[in-house]
Protein backbone atom coordinates (compact mmCIF):
# COMPACT_ATOMS: atom_id res chain seq x y z
CA UNK A 1 0.00 0.00 0.00
CA UNK A 2 1.35 3.44 -0.91
CA UNK A 3 2.19 5.72 1.97
CA UNK A 4 0.06 8.86 2.18
CA UNK A 5 1.75 12.27 1.92
CA UNK A 6 0.67 12.96 5.52
CA UNK A 7 2.43 9.88 6.80
CA UNK A 8 5.54 10.40 4.70
CA UNK A 9 5.76 13.98 5.93
CA UNK A 10 5.33 12.78 9.53
CA UNK A 11 8.24 10.35 9.19
CA UNK A 12 10.45 12.95 7.53
CA UNK A 13 9.61 15.48 10.24
CA UNK A 14 10.57 13.03 12.95
CA UNK A 15 13.88 12.24 11.27
CA UNK A 16 14.50 15.96 10.90
CA UNK A 17 13.70 16.41 14.60
CA UNK A 18 16.33 13.79 15.47
CA UNK A 19 18.93 15.56 13.31
CA UNK A 20 18.36 18.77 15.30
CA UNK A 21 18.14 16.83 18.58
CA UNK A 22 21.64 15.48 18.04
CA UNK A 23 23.16 18.88 17.26
CA UNK A 24 21.96 20.11 20.66
CA UNK A 25 22.51 23.86 20.32
CA UNK A 26 19.84 26.18 21.76
CA UNK A 27 18.47 26.74 18.26
CA UNK A 28 18.58 23.05 17.34
CA UNK A 29 16.67 22.02 20.45
CA UNK A 30 13.91 24.44 19.46
CA UNK A 31 13.66 22.94 15.99
CA UNK A 32 13.82 19.41 17.39
CA UNK A 33 10.69 20.16 19.43
CA UNK A 34 8.92 21.96 16.56
CA UNK A 35 9.50 19.11 14.12
CA UNK A 36 8.66 16.40 16.63
CA UNK A 37 5.36 18.12 17.42
CA UNK A 38 4.64 18.44 13.71
CA UNK A 39 5.37 14.72 13.23
CA UNK A 40 2.99 13.81 16.04
CA UNK A 41 0.22 16.05 14.69
CA UNK A 42 0.58 14.63 11.19
CA UNK A 43 0.47 11.03 12.32
CA UNK A 44 -2.69 11.74 14.34
CA UNK A 45 -4.24 13.38 11.26
CA UNK A 46 -3.34 10.31 9.23
CA UNK A 47 -5.30 8.19 11.68
CA UNK A 48 -8.23 10.65 11.50
CA UNK A 49 -8.14 10.31 7.72
CA UNK A 50 -8.12 6.53 7.96
CA UNK A 51 -11.16 6.75 10.24
CA UNK A 52 -12.92 8.37 7.26
CA UNK A 53 -13.20 11.74 8.99
CA UNK A 54 -12.11 14.86 7.10
CA UNK A 55 -8.97 16.45 8.48
CA UNK A 56 -10.33 19.84 7.35
CA UNK A 57 -12.35 22.22 9.46
CA UNK A 58 -15.71 23.56 8.31
CA UNK A 59 -14.04 26.38 6.37
CA UNK A 60 -12.29 23.65 4.31
CA UNK A 61 -9.17 25.81 4.27
CA UNK A 62 -7.50 24.92 7.53
CA UNK A 63 -7.02 21.47 8.98
CA UNK A 64 -7.57 20.22 12.50
CA UNK A 65 -4.83 20.64 15.08
CA UNK A 66 -3.47 18.25 17.67
CA UNK A 67 -6.24 18.75 20.22
CA UNK A 68 -9.03 18.37 17.65
CA UNK A 69 -7.37 15.28 16.19
CA UNK A 70 -7.16 13.69 19.65
CA UNK A 71 -10.82 14.59 20.24
CA UNK A 72 -11.92 12.98 16.97
CA UNK A 73 -9.90 9.84 17.70
CA UNK A 74 -11.39 9.66 21.18
CA UNK A 75 -14.89 9.77 19.65
CA UNK A 76 -13.84 6.94 17.34
CA UNK A 77 -12.67 4.92 20.36
CA UNK A 78 -9.04 5.08 19.28
CA UNK A 79 -7.01 4.96 22.48
CA UNK A 80 -4.02 7.29 22.74
CA UNK A 81 -2.63 6.73 26.24
CA UNK A 82 0.25 9.10 25.47
CA UNK A 83 -2.14 12.01 24.87
CA UNK A 84 -1.15 13.92 28.02
CA UNK A 85 2.52 13.78 27.03
CA UNK A 86 1.67 14.81 23.48
CA UNK A 87 -0.31 17.79 24.79
CA UNK A 88 2.70 18.83 26.86
CA UNK A 89 4.90 18.59 23.78
CA UNK A 90 2.42 20.77 21.89
CA UNK A 91 2.43 23.27 24.73
CA UNK A 92 6.24 23.39 24.59
CA UNK A 93 5.99 23.89 20.84
CA UNK A 94 3.62 26.84 21.39
CA UNK A 95 6.02 28.46 23.85
CA UNK A 96 8.81 28.19 21.28
CA UNK A 97 6.65 29.32 18.37
CA UNK A 98 4.94 32.25 20.06
CA UNK A 99 7.28 33.33 22.86
CA UNK A 100 10.72 32.39 21.51
CA UNK A 101 11.24 30.02 24.43
CA UNK A 102 14.39 27.85 24.43
CA UNK A 103 14.01 24.32 25.80
CA UNK A 104 16.87 22.97 27.92
CA UNK A 105 18.55 19.60 27.31
CA UNK A 106 16.46 17.67 29.83
CA UNK A 107 13.18 19.08 28.56
CA UNK A 108 14.16 18.28 25.00
CA UNK A 109 15.18 14.73 25.96
CA UNK A 110 11.83 14.24 27.66
CA UNK A 111 9.74 15.38 24.71
CA UNK A 112 11.81 13.72 21.99
CA UNK A 113 11.85 10.37 23.76
CA UNK A 114 8.09 10.54 24.33
CA UNK A 115 7.44 11.57 20.73
CA UNK A 116 9.57 8.82 19.18
CA UNK A 117 8.17 6.11 21.46
CA UNK A 118 4.63 7.24 20.67
CA UNK A 119 5.35 7.27 16.95
CA UNK A 120 6.87 3.78 17.05
CA UNK A 121 3.88 2.37 18.90
CA UNK A 122 1.20 4.21 16.94
CA UNK A 123 2.73 3.45 13.55
CA UNK A 124 2.71 -0.27 14.18
CA UNK A 125 -0.37 -0.82 16.36
CA UNK A 126 -2.76 1.85 15.06
CA UNK A 127 -1.60 2.34 11.49
CA UNK A 128 -0.57 -1.28 10.95
CA UNK A 129 2.84 -0.50 9.51
CA UNK A 130 5.73 -2.92 9.49
CA UNK A 131 8.39 -0.43 10.50
CA UNK A 132 11.27 -2.54 9.21
CA UNK A 133 9.68 -2.53 5.78
CA UNK A 134 8.43 1.05 5.78
CA UNK A 135 11.43 2.88 7.18
CA UNK A 136 14.90 2.99 5.72
CA UNK A 137 17.39 0.87 7.70
CA UNK A 138 19.16 3.92 9.20
CA UNK A 139 15.84 5.56 10.15
CA UNK A 140 14.58 2.33 11.72
CA UNK A 141 17.79 2.02 13.74
CA UNK A 142 17.50 5.60 14.99
CA UNK A 143 13.86 5.23 16.01
CA UNK A 144 14.55 1.84 17.57
CA UNK A 145 17.24 3.42 19.78
CA UNK A 146 14.41 4.96 21.81
CA UNK A 147 12.30 1.86 22.25
CA UNK A 148 14.09 0.40 25.25
CA UNK A 149 15.30 2.08 28.43
CA UNK A 150 18.73 3.54 28.01
CA UNK A 151 21.47 2.39 27.69
CA UNK A 152 20.18 -0.55 25.72
CA UNK A 153 22.35 -1.69 22.86
CA UNK B 1 51.70 -15.72 13.24
CA UNK B 2 49.85 -16.18 9.93
CA UNK B 3 46.21 -16.92 9.15
CA UNK B 4 44.63 -19.44 6.81
CA UNK B 5 42.78 -18.15 3.75
CA UNK B 6 39.49 -19.50 5.14
CA UNK B 7 39.97 -17.53 8.34
CA UNK B 8 40.77 -14.36 6.43
CA UNK B 9 37.67 -14.81 4.26
CA UNK B 10 35.53 -15.37 7.36
CA UNK B 11 36.85 -12.21 9.01
CA UNK B 12 36.32 -10.19 5.83
CA UNK B 13 32.71 -11.40 5.68
CA UNK B 14 32.27 -10.53 9.34
CA UNK B 15 33.73 -7.06 8.78
CA UNK B 16 31.44 -6.51 5.78
CA UNK B 17 28.48 -7.58 7.87
CA UNK B 18 29.39 -5.29 10.76
CA UNK B 19 29.84 -2.23 8.52
CA UNK B 20 26.99 -2.63 6.07
CA UNK B 21 24.90 -0.01 7.90
CA UNK B 22 27.67 2.60 7.74
CA UNK B 23 27.13 5.55 5.38
CA UNK B 24 28.71 4.85 2.01
CA UNK B 25 31.30 7.61 2.21
CA UNK B 26 32.67 6.20 5.47
CA UNK B 27 32.11 2.50 4.80
CA UNK B 28 35.55 1.67 3.40
CA UNK B 29 37.36 3.33 6.29
CA UNK B 30 35.07 1.63 8.79
CA UNK B 31 35.52 -1.73 7.05
CA UNK B 32 39.31 -1.43 7.20
CA UNK B 33 39.17 -0.49 10.85
CA UNK B 34 36.85 -3.35 11.79
CA UNK B 35 38.89 -5.87 9.80
CA UNK B 36 42.10 -4.69 11.48
CA UNK B 37 40.40 -5.11 14.85
CA UNK B 38 39.07 -8.59 14.04
CA UNK B 39 42.39 -9.81 12.65
CA UNK B 40 44.29 -8.50 15.66
CA UNK B 41 41.85 -10.35 17.86
CA UNK B 42 42.15 -13.54 15.82
CA UNK B 43 45.93 -13.45 16.06
CA UNK B 44 45.70 -13.07 19.80
CA UNK B 45 47.25 -9.66 19.93
CA UNK B 46 46.89 -8.13 23.32
CA UNK B 47 43.85 -5.94 23.49
CA UNK B 48 43.23 -3.39 26.08
CA UNK B 49 41.07 -4.65 28.92
CA UNK B 50 37.31 -4.91 28.64
CA UNK B 51 36.52 -4.67 32.32
CA UNK B 52 33.83 -2.33 33.45
CA UNK B 53 35.07 1.22 33.30
CA UNK B 54 35.94 2.58 36.71
CA UNK B 55 35.83 6.27 37.59
CA UNK B 56 39.28 7.77 37.61
CA UNK B 57 40.71 8.73 40.95
CA UNK B 58 41.04 12.41 41.55
CA UNK B 59 44.40 13.83 40.55
CA UNK B 60 45.24 10.92 38.26
CA UNK B 61 45.39 13.10 35.14
CA UNK B 62 42.97 15.23 33.19
CA UNK B 63 39.41 14.60 34.32
CA UNK B 64 36.63 13.93 31.84
CA UNK B 65 35.06 17.25 32.81
CA UNK B 66 38.29 19.12 32.01
CA UNK B 67 38.64 17.20 28.77
CA UNK B 68 35.08 17.98 27.63
CA UNK B 69 35.66 21.68 28.20
CA UNK B 70 38.12 21.55 25.29
CA UNK B 71 35.53 20.03 22.94
CA UNK B 72 34.13 22.64 20.58
CA UNK B 73 30.84 20.90 19.76
CA UNK B 74 27.67 20.38 21.78
CA UNK B 75 26.32 17.68 19.47
CA UNK B 76 25.50 14.47 21.31
CA UNK B 77 27.33 12.34 18.72
CA UNK B 78 30.44 14.51 19.10
CA UNK B 79 30.37 14.46 22.91
CA UNK B 80 30.00 10.67 22.99
CA UNK B 81 32.79 10.35 20.42
CA UNK B 82 35.03 12.60 22.54
CA UNK B 83 34.28 10.33 25.49
CA UNK B 84 35.31 7.28 23.47
CA UNK B 85 38.53 9.14 22.61
CA UNK B 86 39.03 9.94 26.30
CA UNK B 87 38.62 6.25 27.19
CA UNK B 88 41.30 5.34 24.65
CA UNK B 89 43.83 8.09 25.24
CA UNK B 90 43.45 8.80 28.94
CA UNK B 91 42.43 5.43 30.34
CA UNK B 92 43.90 3.06 27.80
CA UNK B 93 40.50 1.43 27.26
CA UNK B 94 39.84 0.42 23.68
CA UNK B 95 36.33 -0.99 23.80
CA UNK B 96 33.35 0.15 25.84
CA UNK B 97 29.63 -0.39 26.23
CA UNK B 98 26.88 2.21 26.15
CA UNK B 99 26.68 1.71 29.93
CA UNK B 100 30.33 2.75 30.21
CA UNK B 101 29.54 5.93 28.29
CA UNK B 102 26.56 6.50 30.56
CA UNK B 103 28.85 6.19 33.60
CA UNK B 104 31.29 8.65 32.06
CA UNK B 105 28.45 11.14 31.45
CA UNK B 106 27.61 10.85 35.16
CA UNK B 107 31.24 11.31 36.15
CA UNK B 108 31.46 14.41 33.95
CA UNK B 109 28.09 15.62 35.28
CA UNK B 110 27.19 16.25 31.69
CA UNK B 111 23.48 16.40 30.71
CA UNK B 112 22.60 12.97 29.36
CA UNK B 113 21.07 12.10 26.07
CA UNK B 114 19.90 8.94 24.35
CA UNK B 115 23.32 7.29 24.10
CA UNK B 116 22.04 4.45 21.92
CA UNK B 117 21.20 7.08 19.29
CA UNK B 118 24.56 8.85 19.71
CA UNK B 119 26.51 5.62 19.21
CA UNK B 120 24.40 4.67 16.18
CA UNK B 121 25.10 8.14 14.73
CA UNK B 122 28.85 7.66 15.18
CA UNK B 123 28.80 4.20 13.62
CA UNK B 124 26.93 5.63 10.62
CA UNK B 125 29.70 8.18 10.16
CA UNK B 126 32.41 5.54 10.56
CA UNK B 127 33.69 7.20 13.75
CA UNK B 128 32.91 4.21 15.97
CA UNK B 129 32.81 0.51 15.22
CA UNK B 130 30.81 -2.36 16.63
CA UNK B 131 33.55 -4.78 17.69
CA UNK B 132 31.19 -7.74 17.38
CA UNK B 133 31.87 -8.65 21.00
CA UNK B 134 29.81 -8.27 24.15
CA UNK B 135 30.29 -7.74 27.86
CA UNK B 136 27.42 -8.54 30.23
CA UNK B 137 25.20 -8.97 27.13
CA UNK B 138 25.91 -5.42 25.97
CA UNK B 139 27.70 -4.70 22.71
CA UNK B 140 31.27 -3.46 22.86
CA UNK B 141 32.14 -0.50 20.67
CA UNK B 142 35.46 1.15 19.81
CA UNK B 143 36.51 4.47 18.36
CA UNK B 144 37.88 4.10 14.81
CA UNK B 145 41.00 5.83 13.49
CA UNK B 146 38.68 8.04 11.47
CA UNK B 147 36.93 8.93 14.74
CA UNK B 148 40.24 9.69 16.44
CA UNK B 149 41.17 11.98 13.55
CA UNK B 150 37.81 13.74 13.78
CA UNK B 151 38.31 14.42 17.49
CA UNK B 152 41.86 15.66 17.03
CA UNK B 153 41.32 17.80 13.95
CA UNK B 154 37.76 19.06 14.41
CA UNK B 155 36.49 18.72 17.96
CA UNK B 156 39.39 19.68 20.18
CA UNK B 157 39.69 23.44 20.40
CA UNK B 158 43.13 24.85 19.72
CA UNK B 159 44.46 26.61 22.84
CA UNK B 160 43.81 30.32 22.91
CA UNK B 161 46.69 32.76 22.94
CA UNK B 162 48.18 32.85 26.41
CA UNK B 163 46.84 29.44 27.43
Amino acid sequence: MAISPLLRNALESLEHALDHYDLNTDRDRKFAILHADQAVELILKEKVRREKVSIFKKDKKTSVGLHEALEILSQKAVSVPESTDLEMLHDERNRIQHQNSTPDVETTNFHIENAVRFMMRFLSTDLGLDLRQTLSAPAYQRFEAFRTPRPAI
Amino acid sequence: MSMKEDDVARLVREAIDLTKGVQEEYRLAAFQEVLRHLMASELGEVRRPMERVQPLERGAGESIGEFLRKVSSKAHTDISLAMAYYFLKHRNIESFTVSDLDALYSEARHPKTNLNLAVIGNIKKGFMIDTGEKRESMKLFAISRLGEDHVETTLLKPPSVGE
